[in-house]
C-alpha cells in the first residue's frame, strides 16, 4: 500500500472538509483529483468516513430508557409552560445516598466550610449563563415540587458570614430530620448557582468530596491575597 | 432524515398558536436532541434537563421565528449552547483540558477532578463501542463540531455559529476530532 507523501500535505487538512461538502468547488475538484490517484489517501478518507458510520449508528441506536426519559422531559416542558413547576429528571430518580451527606450541611454542623466552598464557586453571574441560572431554580422545584416557588425567595447571600446565620437559624429552629421539607425550604431561599453547588456537591463520590473538602480547608487557610488571585482566576475562567 | 419544510411548515403553525405543532416538532427532533446532549455533557439528569430548557427555549421564541435558518440549526444552536454552559459549571469539568479554546482552567485549581469521572467511563464500556469511548475523550468543542457535521448534516457556517466560532475553526475542530477517532477504530482494529 503506499504510504502518504509530500504530495499528500496539501491536502490532508482538507480531507473531513471535503468529506463534508464544505470545500469550494475548485478546491473540491482538486481534492477530488488527488485522491481519485493516491492510493494513501484513498485509505485514509475511507478511514475518516468510517468514523462517521459509527456515529450514525450510534446515532440511531436509542438507549433503553429514552422513551421514559423523554416523557418524562415532555412532562415537564408541559408543566413548566403551565405553571411552572417540574419533576425530577428520571436520571436522578436513583435511591439518593446523598441525602445523608447534607444533612450536617443544612442543620449547620459544616455550614462553615460548606459555605467557604460555595463562596469560592458561587460565580459572578455571566450574561451567557442566564439560561443556566434560571435552569438552576427550577431545580429546587424539582426537588420538592408540592413547594415550588411560591414562597418568597430572598436575595442571594453573598457573605460567609450570612450563611453562617442562616445556618445557626435552622439550627435552632430545631428542624433536624433529613429531607423533611423545611429542609428543602430552607434551602430554597439559597441562590440558584449555591442550590446547583450544594446538589453537586452532595452527588460526588467519597474520594472527590474528600479532595473538595481539602479544598475547603486549604481555601480558609488563604490570606484574602491569595483568595483574591483564585476569585480572579474564576473570574477569567467563567467569562 | 427530517423533511425541513415539514420543520419550517410546523413552527410557522406552531407560531401561529397551533400547540399541536409543538407535539410533533418535540416527537421529531427530542430523540436526536436526547443522543446529541448524552453525548455532550454525559450525566444523564443534565441531558435531560437541557432537552427541557431546549424545547422550552422554542416555544418561548416562537413567535420570533423566522424561516430564515434551517430548523434544526436553529434547535441545535440553542442545544449546543446550553450544553456548553452547563460543561463550563464545576462538577461539569471536563477531565481533560480542552486544546481547542483559550479558555483559562482557573476553576480546576480549587475543584479538579482529574481523570476520567467514573459513570463517563461505566458509560463508555456499556456503549461498548471504541468510537463512543473515545468520544468521551475528545475536548467538548471538537465533540460538538464532528456530531453536528457528521450526524446532523449541518454545515461549517452553521455550525460556527452554534459554536460562535468561525468557519475555520470549525473546518479545524471537525478534521481534529476525525482524525482523532479514527486513529482510535484503526487501534481496534489492529488489536
Amino acid at each position: 500500500m503506499s504510504e502518504p507523501n509530500e504530495r499528500c500535505a496539501p491536502f490532508e487538512e482538507d480531507l473531513s472538509a471535503w468529506i463534508d461538502g464544505q470545500l469550494p468547488a475548485m478546491r473540491a475538484d482538486e481534492v477530488r483529483a488527488h485522491v481519485a490517484r493516491c492510493g494513501a489517501c484513498t485509505v485514509r478518507v475511507a478511514a475518516l468516513r468510517a468514523v462517521d458510520a459509527e456515529l450514525r449508528g450510534a446515532a440511531d441506536a436509542p438507549r433503553a430508557d429514552e422513551v421514559a426519559r423523554l416523557a418524562a422531559v415532555r412532562r415537564n416542558v408541559d408543566a413548566e409552560l403551565r405553571d411552572g413547576t417540574r419533576e425530577r429528571p428520571v436520571a436522578r430518580r436513583a435511591p439518593r445516598r446523598t441525602r445523608r451527606w447534607w444533612a450536617p450541611l443544612a442543620a449547620g454542623a459544616v455550614g462553615a466550610a460548606a459555605s467557604a466552598a460555595l463562596l469560592l464557586l458561587v460565580r459572578p453571574p455571566a450574561p451567557s449563563d442566564e439560561g443556566v441560572a434560571e435552569r438552576s431554580e427550577r431545580a429546587v422545584v424539582a426537588r420538592e415540587p408540592v413547594a415550588p416557588l411560591a414562597a418568597p425567595v430572598s436575595p442571594p447571600e453573598t457573605t460567609l458570614a450570612a450563611k453562617q446565620e442562616r445556618d445557626a437559624a435552622f439550627a435552632r429552629s430545631g428542624a433536624s430530620a433529613v429531607g423533611d421539607g423545611a429542609q428543602d425550604a430552607a434551602l430554597e431561599v439559597e441562590s440558584a448557582d449555591e442550590l446547583a453547588l450544594i446538589e453537586r456537591m452532595a452527588a460526588l463520590p467519597d474520594a472527590e468530596r474528600a479532595e473538595l473538602e481539602r479544598d475547603v480547608a486549604r481555601w480558609r487557610q488563604m490570606t484574602e491575597g491569595e483568595r483574591d488571585a483564585v476569585r480572579e482566576r474564576w473570574r477569567i475562567a467563567v467569562e | 432524515v427530517h423533511d425541513a419544510d415539514e420543520d419550517v411548515r410546523l413552527m410557522l403553525a406552531l407560531r401561529a398558536g397551533d400547540t399541536s405543532a409543538f407535539d410533533a416538532l418535540f416527537r421529531r427532533w427530542s430523540g436526536p436532541l436526547l443522543r446529541f446532549v448524552d453525548r455532550m455533557v454525559r450525566d444523564p439528569a443534565a441531558a435531560e434537563e437541557l432537552v427541557q430548557e431546549t424545547f422550552l427555549r422554542l416555544y418561548k421564541a416562537r413567535e420570533r421565528y423566522e424561516p430564515e435558518a434551517r430548523f434544526s440549526t436553529w434547535l441545535y444552536t440553542i442545544a449546543t449552547r446550553l450544553a456548553l454552559n452547563e460543561l463550563r459549571r464545576p462538577r461539569q469539568q471536563h477531565p481533560h483540558k480542552s486544546t481547542d479554546e483559550t479558555d483559562a482552567d482557573g476553576a480546576s485549581l480549587v475543584l479538579s477532578h482529574e481523570g476520567p469521572r467514573a459513570d463517563d467511563v461505566a458509560h463508555a464500556r456499556r456503549m461498548g463501542a471504541s468510537v463512543e469511548a473515545a468520544l468521551v475523550d475528545l475536548p467538548e468543542r471538537q465533540r460538538a463540531a464532528l456530531w453536528l457535521a457528521a450526524v446532523e448534516g449541518l454545515s461549517y457556517a452553521e455550525i460556527a455559529e452554534s459554536l460562535a466560532t468561525s468557519e475555520k475553526s470549525v473546518k479545524a475542530l471537525v478534521h481534529r476530532a476525525r482524525c482523532a477517532l479514527s486513529e482510535r477504530l484503526g487501534r481496534k482494529a489492529e488489536a
